[in-house]
């Protein structure tokens, strides 16, 4: 898959579960969800809550799976922080629920 | 606008920031000191201490490519974990700034070597905001205002001569710039207030001020509007009152209708309203007021 539609599924997967249809299934959700936490926590504190649940709920039972940011960055999970801010600012504005 | 500042440098996020540009630094390897001008919400993170914004907006005096992973991990003082980032996408150039923005800029000491970092001064920073007025924008400005660094009257006279040569929809920028003054003098006015003005936050109160709506009816002015729309909500809606739907009613029954002073009007909703309980409630009654006393012409 290329660059676009991994970041597009990124940001499905994060609108899911800013609605409330799903939680984190694996290492690259969890970290990615609360990379997504951090970078909205300003412009979407709604939004930035409900990621950052879905990924402590994640972490609470795989604890040895989170990463650290730079880490999440190198294996390609996340391209660019203010790119990933403004595409779910974009994308997640009217999302919650 | 001279006034001493005193900056917040030593918040969790500020050192965050220092660290970023120690970072920042030492990636771009600098043989000569560049100056950075700081915008944004860490610009009033710094001068009021009250807002959380995790991006960095910085305008360099320089042509230089940025690196792109450039963040440091932090941890509030409430123990919330985020991440000070550059943001990448910034451009000064999108939103609106008086052309003598330099001249104005305030230095702040991050105890880095090679990067000279300034910060945009209040009146800047709050006119900074108002291409886009979104809620955290309305919030820093109210912010800046509280904190006594920026009076509407400047906020006023340098958005006006920044719109004056700004290119893009000047029909909402002037909505923008209506509000965020109205907003602004409604913090001032607030602030004004003795504390003997300032009434207790109780059920009591509220209470209180239910069972005085009927005698409203014998007083004039925006008084007297605020008791008959107040009536007319209690029938229709019992205990489940709209209170702000009321308020915004008797204020613009009162000034478009009947051209009473905004100030006046909103003294009288801010006295008899039984919501205007808190401080946030009576700076959107004196904020309203002020709007639907300063229309805004439609361009044509």
């Amino acid at each position: 898959m290329d660059a676009r539609v991994l970041e597009a599924d990124l940001i499905a997967r994060c609108r899911a579960v800013v609605a409330g249809t799903a939680d984190a299934r694996d290492a690259r959700d969890a970290n990615t969800f609360l990379l997504a936490s951090m970078v909205l926590h300003s412009r979407l504190p709604q939004a930035s809550h409900r990621l950052k649940e879905t990924s402590d709920a994640y972490f609470s039972m795989h604890p040895s799976e989170r990463v650290a940011v730079q880490e999440a960055l190198n294996r390609g999970w996340v391209e660019s922080l203010p790119r990933l801010r403004d595409m779910l600012t974009v994308h997640l504005t009217h999302a919650v629920g | 606008m001279n006034r001493s500042v005193l900056l917040h440098t030593d918040t969790a996020l500020a050192q965050g920031l220092r660290e970023l540009f120690q970072q920042l630094e030492d990636k771009l390897q600098l043989s000569r000191p560049i100056k950075v001008y700081l915008a944004g919400g860490m610009a009033v993170h710094l001068y009021t201490a009250n807002r959380v914004t995790t991006d960095v907006d910085a305008e360099f005096a320089a042509r230089i490519v940025l690196p792109r992973d450039v963040f440091v991990p932090i941890v509030l003082e409430d123990g919330t974990e985020q991440i000070v980032f550059l943001d990448t996408n910034y451009n000064p150039t999108l939103g609106m700034l008086s052309e003598d923005y330099l001249d104005r800029v305030i230095p702040v000491d991050l105890g880095v070597e090679n990067l000279q970092i300034y910060l945009l001064s209040p009146v800047d920073l709050a006119v900074s905001k108002l291409a886009r007025y979104a809620e955290n924008d309305r919030n820093d400005i109210a912010a800046l205002v509280d904190e006594g660094l920026v009076t509407s009257a400047e906020l006023q006279a340098v958005a006006e001569e920044a719109a004056s040569y700004y290119i893009g929809a000047v029909n909402m920028l002037k909505f923008n710039i209506r509000d965020a003054v109205a907003l602004a003098r409604a913090v001032e006015l607030e602030n004004a207030l003795s504390s003997e003005d300032v009434p207790p936050n109780t059920p009591a109160e509220m209470a209180q001020r239910i069972a005085a709506l009927p005698s409203l009816k014998h007083l004039d002015g925006a008084a007297r509007a605020f008791g008959e729309h107040a009536a007319r909500a209690l029938i229709d809606a019992g205990n489940a009152v709209d209170w702000q739907a009321v308020e915004r009613a008797s204020i613009s029954e009162s000034i478009e209708r009947h051209g009473l002073d905004a100030e006046d009007v909103a003294d009288a909703l801010c006295l008899h309203s039984p919501a205007a309980l808190t401080r946030d409630r009576r700076i959107w009654i004196r904020a309203w007021a002020q709007m639907c006393a300063n229309p805004v012409a439609p361009a044509r």
